[in-house]
């Protein structure tokens, strides 16, 4: 105000850049660009790639159909106030349709590769176990708003929400997708209160899996150190000594029976995830069968170099030598095409993702279910961004996880795009630090 | 209205202190974990590309590489062109029974009558149930040309090389085999394998993983699509000597039903090989039906005791160290003890010899006297300077070192009877003729080869002469002078096979103990029977090496069973060859006189003296694997699986 009366020739003028900055700013406000320009980053990279590669003819109009859809969607999420996905009589509702969705995908799903994840509605083709990632995240986050972890067995109230959309994800089969489930869970337990042993004793379940499968010996220092380690550090003031024993006990037997019954456990895995999950170890064992993936991949990789060898020009990528090329293993494509300086800018996008969602995080603290929501959404993108990368450069094993913005698939950009959009939610409505809430 | 204010602000309040406070260093962990992936990735992703990229940017070329590409093998011919293994083009049918347009019947009956070949076949085949099947393989272009006419869908017509020995047996242990996945086996084809297939600078096409074509723009030429051609080779193998060959030692190993046999004749000045024949033998063009026994080239894989003919490497080898001169005289008595072992000959005493009488009688004593002269270290230094116990470096791969025992485990007897070719010796026929040809070529040993030249299919131009590695083992008037022993003891010796009209033939005999089977001891009565030979003795041209494994006729010895073999190729290779006659033949009484007056007898070749027992054996086996002069004919019965032989002398 003071400015204008001063300056009288800036306040006749019709390009007035006082407004104009009032504008943009109230436009974006409670828009976080870090998170548009990595995400939009990602998007691009993904779109050329589609667009320049040959043999992906046709996907590159249909995703950004899908592109155009998310968008829209990202702004109408990030437009709605978080809190209202947090109502007690919202998050029944969406809980229990998606469950609805996931079971009516396994009785009358359409298969596609030997898994049954789409469903049909109307025009639409959907894959509910992308829609229940965000589902499950937001009923967790709803939970932690009412009914934060105060104690160990709170945990399980949580695993108790989370356990039937996993198991019917599992169940089409999607293991990769489950997985994120868990991720999920731990990170949203564990930023709301759960302590780091605890998470170390709901995690010694799996590392008995595969320290069992892997040297009988490790998994007996294994059972060994986790009883120590959770004596020494696990919830020491919470109960009684002889309980908290007895409690340790419990779960160093059930590590025990876990690594016991892990052959059977195994067999219950469909024969091309056991040998996805270990063929990454040594590709070279079966470089035809189940090594060719990897392999493929690592060939394509490694022969982008530093400059990568141009968009559609890459030999390996574009000669039908890498299957899933345009979903699960775009990252190869990217990694041949367009090389090592784009690649650590991709990697580094991730990164950029999952800072923003841990700083707004930080930022909400306040606010319990959003702090947690947008811990929930880290995890997520940074389960899914590792395991795909790690998967493509050989690292990790082969679970079909989709890579977030990157890979071609309709409601995973959607999802990817609406989770995008529940972090601005977030990232708008972090409470200004109030002066004083007596006063007023 | 402020007490309202009041009471949501408390309740905000409220739900916010039941909230567990968010400690500074929970965010620290999770940005701890993301720093870990995003480091770990990020390792990951410079030892691929950057670190690793050079080798896997080959790997991937190499794999684009990798195809079935129809490439022709280079042609492999004898020394004067004529081809030995020539690649043709032949078809494999494949069909899609799902894409047929007519019924699997009809599909069957057309194209079995069109290809020749039962129809029930092509009917089950059709109705296996794959997507794809293989209905008939190395199909001639006739009967594609017939099939394509047809224009069906779903029939794929997919050229293949197709390798063909259009002399059958002739050769097969130096040309060898071509397998089903186009690789050489044996014989030159295996050793040479990179060179037959190696195109030079025809452009490739790279393929992706489907197989089809990746079009790249390229500076140079674009890819031709008349397959391309490897590089030929010339051996120094001599079609007709090899026939020739072939033929005597066949018609000895019938007769004599011996396990094995083997000639040799090279030129000892080059160390070219003109002809190898072995028994049993195979037929290249249909390898499988064969044992492996018979597929192999045993007579430089499997090793033997020579025997007496050993003692040709003795007496040079005595010369050459010094521990005997040219008048050196033994006291041959029959029998000569070494430590607790005595050592018979095999005919008796023959009192004091000298060097010649030593080759005349094949004294065994006297040999041994010799060996025992020189050190152990200098006997076994001068053995190793021959290629024995070492690989003669021939271009054959799987070549055996034999057997020489180091001479620090020589007890006085082992060396005593190494003198004769027994004891701490076992040797392949390769390395002994490859000795000898020491012997023959004024004491300078040639490393023996079959590969003539390199050359390139389309100009002809000579890419790569054979150069053979060349040392000097013994002095050159030691090696004539041994030349001219060899020579004096066949004119005027026993051994009567080696003679032939107009020649000094130099030589030895050799009958050698049989090693038992476990390898200890000496099989009673069994024998290997072998002639060793080079003429004219004072300017060799030929070296010929025949050996007998266990004959069970003419008393078994090298002088009968050997003997004719080397007598009959030695003579016809002199005379194809046109070597000067080493003297006027003067006939008195309707018989040659030749050197020392002596009588030359008439040895005739074993191929007309056995020329009936050979058809009766030819006719029991029916296919007549043991006659290279048959295989042409043989090759026609089986057209399916054989070309015919009107594309014999089609070279590309």
């Amino acid at each position: 105000m003071l400015n204008s009366n001063l300056n009288p020739a800036l306040k006749t003028s019709s390009f007035d850049v006082e407004k104009i900055q009032k504008w943009f700013s109230r436009l974006t406000s409670g828009i976080d660009l870090w998170l548009i320009l990595a995400a939009g980053f990602l998007v691009y990279t993904s779109l050329t790639v589609l667009r320049f590669s040959e043999q992906t003819y046709g996907y590159y109009e249909k995703q950004l159909e899908f592109l155009i859809a998310g968008v829209l969607l990202m702004l109408t999420f990030s437009r709605i106030p978080y809190r209202f996905w947090t109502k007690k009589w919202v998050i029944p509702i969406v809980y229990l349709s998606n469950l609805g969705l996931l079971l009516a995908v396994m009785v009358k799903g359409h298969a596609a590769q030997g898994a049954q994840r789409w469903l049909s509605l109307g025009p639409i083709t959907l894959q509910p176990s992308e829609i229940a990632k965000i589902v499950v995240i937001i009923t967790l986050a709803c939970w932690l708003r009412y009914f934060p972890i105060r104690s160990f067995f709170d945990i399980f109230k949580l695993l108790a929400i989370t356990i039937p959309p996993a198991f019917l994800v599992f169940k089409q089969p999607d293991l990769g997708t489950s997985l994120t489930f868990a991720c999920v869970f731990m990170g949203m337990a564990y930023w709301s209160g759960a302590t780091l042993a605890d998470i170390v004793l709901l995690t010694s379940p799996g590392f008995s899996l595969i320290l069992n499968a892997v040297n009988i010996q490790w998994w007996h220092w294994f059972l060994g150190g986790i009883g120590v380690f959770l004596l020494l550090f696990w919830r020491v003031k919470d109960w009684n000594f002889f309980i908290r024993l007895a409690l340790i006990l419990a779960v160093v037997g059930a590590n025990y029976g876990v690594g016991t019954i892990r052959p059977e456990l195994w067999g219950h895995l469909k024969e091309y995830q056991q040998k996805r999950l270990t063929s990454f170890v040594n590709p070279y064992a079966d470089p035809r069968g189940s090594g060719y993936h990897i392999l493929q991949s690592l060939i394509a990789i490694g022969s982008g170099g530093v400059a990568g060898t141009g968009l559609g020009k890459g030999n390996q990528s574009q000669g039908a030598f890498i299957p899933e090329r345009h979903t699960d293993f775009i990252f190869a494509v990217v990694g041949e095409e367009l090389g090592f300086k784009i690649s650590v800018f991709v990697i580094l996008s991730y990164m950029l993702i999952c800072m923003r969602a841990l700083i707004i995080a930080f930022h909400c603290r306040g606010e319990p279910e959003g702090s947690a929501m947008a811990i929930g959404l880290m995890c997520m993108f940074i389960f899914h961004s590792f395991i795909n990368l790690g998967m493509t450069m050989g690292i990790m094993p082969v679970t079909g996880v989709p890579l977030p913005f990157l890979s071609y698939g309709g409601t995973a950009l959607l999802v990817d795009l609406i989770a995008l959009g529940l972090l601005q939610s977030i990232y708008g409505h972090i409470p200004k630090p109030k002066k004083d809430a007596w006063s007023s | 209205m402020s007490s309202t204010i009041e009471l949501q602000s408390y309740r905000e309040a409220r739900r916010r202190r039941r909230q567990p406070k968010i400690p500074i260093w929970r965010i620290r962990i999770l940005q701890a974990v993301l720093a870990l992936c995003v480091v770990a990735i990020c390792v990951r992703l410079y030892y691929l590309q950057i670190y690793k990229g050079g080798e896997i940017k080959g790997k991937a070329f190499e794999q684009r590489q990798k195809s079935r590409m129809l490439i022709h093998r280079g042609a492999i011919t004898d020394r004067h062109g004529l081809p030995l293994a020539i690649d043709t083009t032949r078809y494999d049918l494949y069909i899609h029974p799902k894409l047929l347009k007519v019924s699997y019947k009809e599909a069957a009956s057309k194209i079995a009558r069109i290809a020749k070949i039962s129809e029930e076949k092509v009917y089950k085949r059709l109705n296996k149930g794959y997507p794809v099947v293989t209905v008939a393989k190395h199909l001639e272009r006739e009967i594609v040309e017939e099939l394509q006419a047809l224009n069906w869908p779903g029939m794929d017509i997919v050229p293949r090389p197709f390798r063909h020995y259009p002399e059958g047996f002739l050769a097969a242990h130096i040309l060898g085999y071509v397998n089903h996945d186009t690789r050489g086996q044996g014989g030159v084809e295996q050793s040479k394998q990179v060179t037959l297939i190696s195109t030079g600078d025809i452009p490739k096409p790279q393929l992706d993983g489907r197989g089809k074509q990746i079009l790249v723009a390229q500076d140079g030429p674009t890819w031709d699509i008349t397959p391309p051609l490897g590089r030929h080779v010339e051996l120094t193998i001599d079609n007709a000597l090899q026939h020739l060959a072939e033929k005597e030692l066949n018609a000895m190993a019938v007769h004599s039903m011996c396990t094995k046999a083997s000639a040799i004749l090279l030129d000892p000045t080059n160390g070219e090989i003109l002809a190898w024949a072995n028994y049993p033998s195979y037929d290249p063009n249909n390898y499988s039906k064969f044992p492996f026994s018979s597929t192999k080239n045993w007579a430089m894989v499997d090793v033997y005791q020579p025997g007496s003919t050993f003692k040709i490497i003795t007496v040079a080898s005595g010369l050459e160290t010094g521990a005997i001169h040219k008048g050196t005289v033994f006291h041959d008595g029959g029998a000569f003890t070494v430590g607790r072992q005595t050592i018979h000959n095999v005919h008796g005493g023959n009192g004091t010899i000298d060097l010649l009488n030593l080759f005349i009688h094949s004294s065994n004593v006297a040999s041994a006297q010799l060996a025992l002269r020189m050190t152990p270290k200098q006997f076994y230094d001068k053995l190793t300077d021959f290629s024995l116990g070492r690989k003669t470096g021939i271009d054959l791969p799987g070549e055996s070192k034999g057997l020489l025992l180091n001479y620090k485990k020589w007890k006085p007897i082992d060396q005593a009877t190494t003198g004769f070719g027994q004891g701490a010796i076992s040797v392949t026929p390769l390395q002994l003729a490859t000795a000898v040809s020491a012997v023959a070529n004024r004491g300078t040993l040639i490393q023996p080869h079959v590969i003539r030249r390199i050359y390139d299919p389309k100009t002809g131009v000579t890419e790569r002469w054979t150069e053979a590695e060349k040392r000097q083992v013994l002095k050159p008037e030691v090696a004539e002078h041994v030349a001219k022993l060899l020579g004096e003891n066949i004119s005027m010796g026993n051994q009567i096979a080696g003679k032939i009209p107009g020649y000094i033939v130099a030589g030895k005999t050799g009958t050698a103990q049989r090693v038992r089977e476990g390898g200890k001891g000496y099989a009673r009565g069994q024998t290997i029977a072998s002639f060793i030979g080079f003429l004219p003795a004072d300017d060799p041209q030929i070296l010929c090496l025949v050996v007998v494994d266990n004959p069970q006729t003419d008393g078994k010895w090298g002088n009968t069973i050997a003997g004719p073999v080397f007598n009959a190729i030695s003579s016809e290779a002199a005379r194809f060859l046109g070597i000067p006659k080493s003297y006027e033949i003067v006939e008195k009484n309707g018989q040659v006189i030749g050197p020392f007056n002596k009588i030359v007898p008439k040895v005739v070749k074993p191929s007309v003296k056995y020329a009936e027992e050979l058809a009766k054996y030819n006719a029991a086996n029916g296919d007549g694997n043991a006659d290279g002069s048959s295989a042409t004919a043989n090759n026609d019965k089986n057209t399916n699986k054989n070309p015919g032989s009107n594309n014999k002398k089609q070279v590309h």
